[in-house]
C-alpha cells in the first residue's frame, strides 16, 4: 500500500465521509486513492472555497472538516480559511501535496514553503518526510484539531511520500481532553463571589458550543437566573426564550446587553476572550465588575482583562458546580425592561427593511435550520434580528471577519446536515468573493437557499466612511454589480428579485417551498446602516443610535 | 498596557523539529516582545532543544509564556528573574 492509499484508508476508517478539495500535480496520488474509497469528495471551484466548506462542515456538525489541495497556489489558497478557523477555533485538517523531497528547496514548479506560511494560522502543521510516519501524523493531526481549544492543523505531504510504500496505521480513539475541572478551592471562591454579587452578568462566548456545553450553560442560567449576553460566536448557546437573555454585546450589540455589562458588578465570562469588538474601550469595559473567567485555553486568562478567579478545564463540570439558585430578581427585571424598550427591527415605508426581512425569515424557518452569513452589515443584522436555538445553526466568520465565507460555509453545512434547511444570507460585496462556488451547489444539487441583501455598496465600509470619514466614499460603490438572478440561473439556480416590502413574505415562502437551491435577490436602500454602533475608541455605554445620528432625541 | 519595559529571561525546552525555532521566534515577535539574546543547544541525546531567550516588552511576560506553552513541540517554559532593571520609556 502506498502512502496515499494508507492516508485515504486512515481517513475512511476514522469515519470521514466527506472531504472538500481541488486536485493538482503533487496531490494526484491522493486523488487517485480517493477514487477507490467510500469517501465523498466535493470538488469546489477554488481551494479557498474548499477550505471554507470544510469550516462550514465542522461548524454545523461539530465534526472536524477536511480539505485537500495541491502544492504551491493550491496550498496558499487555503491560508485565508485556515486563518479564519484559527481565530474562531474550528477543527479542520488540511492536507496538502508538496513537491518531491528530492527537489524541495530548489524553487521547483508549484513549490512553496507552506509549512512556514502556515505557522501563524494553524494550531500546528506537519511535514511528512517518512511514508511510515504518514498515518501516525494524521492521527496526531486529528487529535490536535479536536482536542483542547480546537483549531486547524495542516499536513504537508511530498508527492514521493504519497507514492512510496507506507505502513498503514488505523486511527486512534483518542480520549478528548477531560482534564479535571478546577480545584475545589477556586470553585468555592467563585460560588462565594457569585453569591455576594448584586448585579451579575453571564458573558457567553463561542467556547460554550465548542465544548458541547450548551445544555450545562442553560441549566446554569435556569438555576441562577443571571442575565446573559453573548458574543457573535456565542449566539445560539443561550436559549432564545431564556428570560434573562439580553442579546449580543459589543460594537453592534443590543443596548440592553451593553448596559447590563457596563453596570454589572460581576462578569462570569464563559468561553469568551474579551475581543476588542466586544469590549470597546477596554479600560472602561464593565468598569465596576469583578471577573470570573472560565476557559479551556489558559492563555486567554489575563490577556485583555485580569480576572479575579480563573476556572480552566472542563467547562461542563465547572458550569454544573457553579449553578446555585438565583437571588437577583430586581436586577433581572431592570435588564428585561431595557430589553423590551429597545427592539428596532421595524421601520415605516415601502422599501424593504433588511432587519424586518431577517426577522420574518427567522420566523418562517423550520426549527434547526442553519444560517450561514458573510461579513458586513448583513452579518450584523443576522446577529441582531434572527433567532438561533444552537450555536451550530449560526455560521459567521467572527475573529477574522472574512468576506466570502458564507457561500462555501453554507455548502459545507448542506453536506453535513442534508435533512436541515440551509440558508445563506449574504451581501452583494461578500457574495462575489467566492461566487464560483455556485458551481459546487449545482454539482451536488444542494438545496441551499440564498438571500442576497443588495445595497450596491460595500455597506459596512460605506457606513464608516459616512460616520467617521466625512462622507468621503472611497471605492465602496458597487452599483455595477451583475444581475444576480441571471448569474445564478447560469448555474441552474432559479430565483427572484424583489424591491418592495409587500413582496417579502410571499417571496420568502416561495424560496422555502422550492425543492432545490434558490436565490432571493433583495434590493435594499444603501442609506440603511447598522444600529446601534459603539464608535471606535468609545465605551460600550456610549452607543450611537440612528436617532442620535439624525439629530433626534435618543 | 504598561509603559514600563521589562526584560525577561526564558528557557524553553522543546522537541527537536526543523521548524521549532521559527515557531518560537514568531510567537515572540507577534506577541509584542523584542528579542535581545538567543542561544540554543541540543539535549536528551539530540532529541530535544534547549533555547534560552532574553526578551523585553511592556507587556506582562505571562502573555508570552502562555502562548509558548501552547506550541505542540514545546515541552516546558521556565521563566527566570530578569537581571536587568526595568526602564521607563516615553
Amino acid at each position: 500500500m502506498n502512502g496515499a492509499n494508507a492516508l485515504v484508508k486512515n481517513l475512511s476508517r476514522r469515519g470521514v465521509r466527506h472531504v472538500f478539495g481541488y486536485p493538482g500535480g503533487t496531490i494526484m496520488p491522493v486523488y487517485d486513492a480517493l477514487l477507490d474509497s467510500d469517501i465523498d469528495h466535493l470538488l469546489c471551484r477554488h481551494e479557498q472555497g474548499a477550505a471554507f466548506a470544510a469550516v462550514g462542515y465542522a461548524r454545523s456538525s461539530g465534526q472536524p472538516g477536511v480539505c485537500i489541495a495541491t502544492s504551491g497556489p493550491g496550498a496558499t489558497n487555503l491560508i485565508t480559511a485556515l486563518a479564519d478557523a484559527m481565530l474562531d477555533s474550528i477543527p479542520v485538517v488540511a492536507i496538502t501535496g508538496q513537491v518531491p523531497t528530492s527537489v524541495m528547496g530548489t524553487d521547483a514548479f508549484q513549490e512553496i514553503d507552506i509549512l512556514g506560511m502556515s505557522l501563524s494560522c494553524t494550531k500546528h502543521s506537519f511535514l511528512v518526510t517518512d511514508p511510515d510516519d504518514l498515518c501516525e501524523t494524521l492521527n496526531k493531526a486529528f487529535e490536535l484539531a479536536c482536542s483542547g481549544r480546537p483549531g486547524p492543523v495542516l499536513v504537508d505531504i511530498p508527492k514521493d511520500v504519497q507514492q512510496a510504500e507506507a505502513r498503514f496505521q488505523p486511527p486512534l480513539n483518542f480520549v478528548p481532553d477531560s482534564r479535571q475541572s478546577t480545584e475545589n478551592l477556586s470553585i468555592a471562591a467563585a460560588r462565594e463571589m457569585i453569591k455576594s454579587s448584586h448585579q451579575p452578568v453571564a458573558y457567553v462566548g463561542g467556547g460554550v458550543g465548542m465544548a458541547d456545553a450548551v445544555d450545562e450553560l442553560r441549566q446554569f442560567l435556569d438555576t441562577t437566573e443571571i442575565p446573559a449576553v453573548c458574543t457573535l460566536k456565542g449566539i445560539g448557546a443561550v436559549h432564545p426564550e431564556y428570560t434573562g437573555f439580553l442579546g449580543m454585546l459589543g460594537m453592534h450589540g443590543a443596548t440592553a446587553a451593553n448596559l447590563a455589562v457596563q453596570e454589572s458588578d460581576l462578569l462570569i465570562v464563559i468561553g469568551a476572550r474579551f475581543d476588542d469588538r466586544v469590549t470597546g474601550k477596554l479600560d472602561n469595559f464593565a468598569p465596576n465588575a469583578r471577573v470570573i473567567h472560565l476557559d479551556i485555553d489558559e492563555s486567554e486568562f489575563g490577556k485583555r482583562r485580569q480576572p479575579d478567579i480563573t476556572l480552566s478545564g472542563c467547562l461542563k463540570q465547572n458550569l454544573n458546580r457553579l449553578a446555585l439558585p438565583g437571588q437577583w430578581v430586581q436586577w433581572l427585571a431592570t435588564c428585561q425592561e431595557r430589553k423590551s424598550e429597545n427592539r428596532n427591527n421595524d421601520k415605516p415605508g415601502n422599501d424593504i427593511y433588511a432587519p424586518l426581512l431577517l426577522n420574518q425569515l427567522s420566523d418562517q424557518l423550520p426549527e434547526n435550520s442553519v444560517v450561514s452569513c458573510d461579513v458586513g452589515q448583513h452579518q450584523m443584522w443576522v446577529a441582531q434580528h434572527m433567532t438561533f436555538s444552537h450555536p451550530t445553526n449560526h455560521l459567521s466568520s467572527g475573529g477574522l471577519g472574512t468576506m466570502g465565507f458564507g457561500l462555501p460555509a453554507a455548502i459545507g453545512a448542506a453536506i453535513a446536515r442534508p435533512k436541515d434547511t440551509v440558508v445563506l444570507v449574504s451581501g452583494d460585496g461578500s457574495f462575489m468573493m467566492n461566487v464560483q462556488e455556485l458551481a459546487s451547489i449545482k454539482r451536488k444539487k444542494l438545496p441551499v437557499k440564498i438571500v442576497l441583501l443588495d445595497n450596491q455598496r460595500l455597506g459596512m465600509v460605506k457606513q464608516w466612511q459616512e460616520l467617521f470619514f466625512d462622507e468621503r466614499y472611497s471605492e465602496t460603490d458597487l452599483s455595477d454589480n451583475p444581475d444576480f438572478v441571471t448569474l445564478a440561473s447560469a448555474f441552474d439556480i432559479p430565483g427572484r428579485m424583489i424591491t418592495q416590502r409587500q413582496e417579502v413574505l410571499p417571496a420568502l415562502k416561495e424560496m422555502l417551498q422550492a425543492e432545490g437551491a434558490w436565490i432571493l435577490h433583495v434590493c435594499i436602500d444603501q442609506r440603511e446602516n447598522v444600529w446601534p454602533l459603539v464608535p471606535p475608541g468609545a465605551s460600550n455605554h456610549e452607543m450611537m443610535t440612528e436617532k442620535q445620528k439624525e439629530g433626534q432625541p435618543a | 498596557m504598561s509603559s514600563v519595559m521589562n526584560t525577561y529571561s526564558l528557557n524553553v525546552q522543546c522537541h527537536k523539529k526543523p521548524e521549532v525555532i521559527e515557531r518560537l521566534l514568531r510567537v515572540v515577535r507577534h506577541r509584542g516582545f523584542d528579542l535581545k539574546q538567543f542561544s540554543m543547544n541540543s539535549s536528551h541525546c539530540g532529541n530535544q532543544l534547549q533555547a534560552s531567550l532574553l526578551v523585553s516588552s511592556n507587556r506582562p511576560v505571562e502573555l508570552l509564556t502562555t502562548q509558548l506553552n501552547k506550541l505542540y513541540d514545546v515541552i516546558e517554559v521556565q521563566k527566570h528573574q530578569s537581571e536587568k532593571a526595568s526602564v521607563r520609556v516615553g
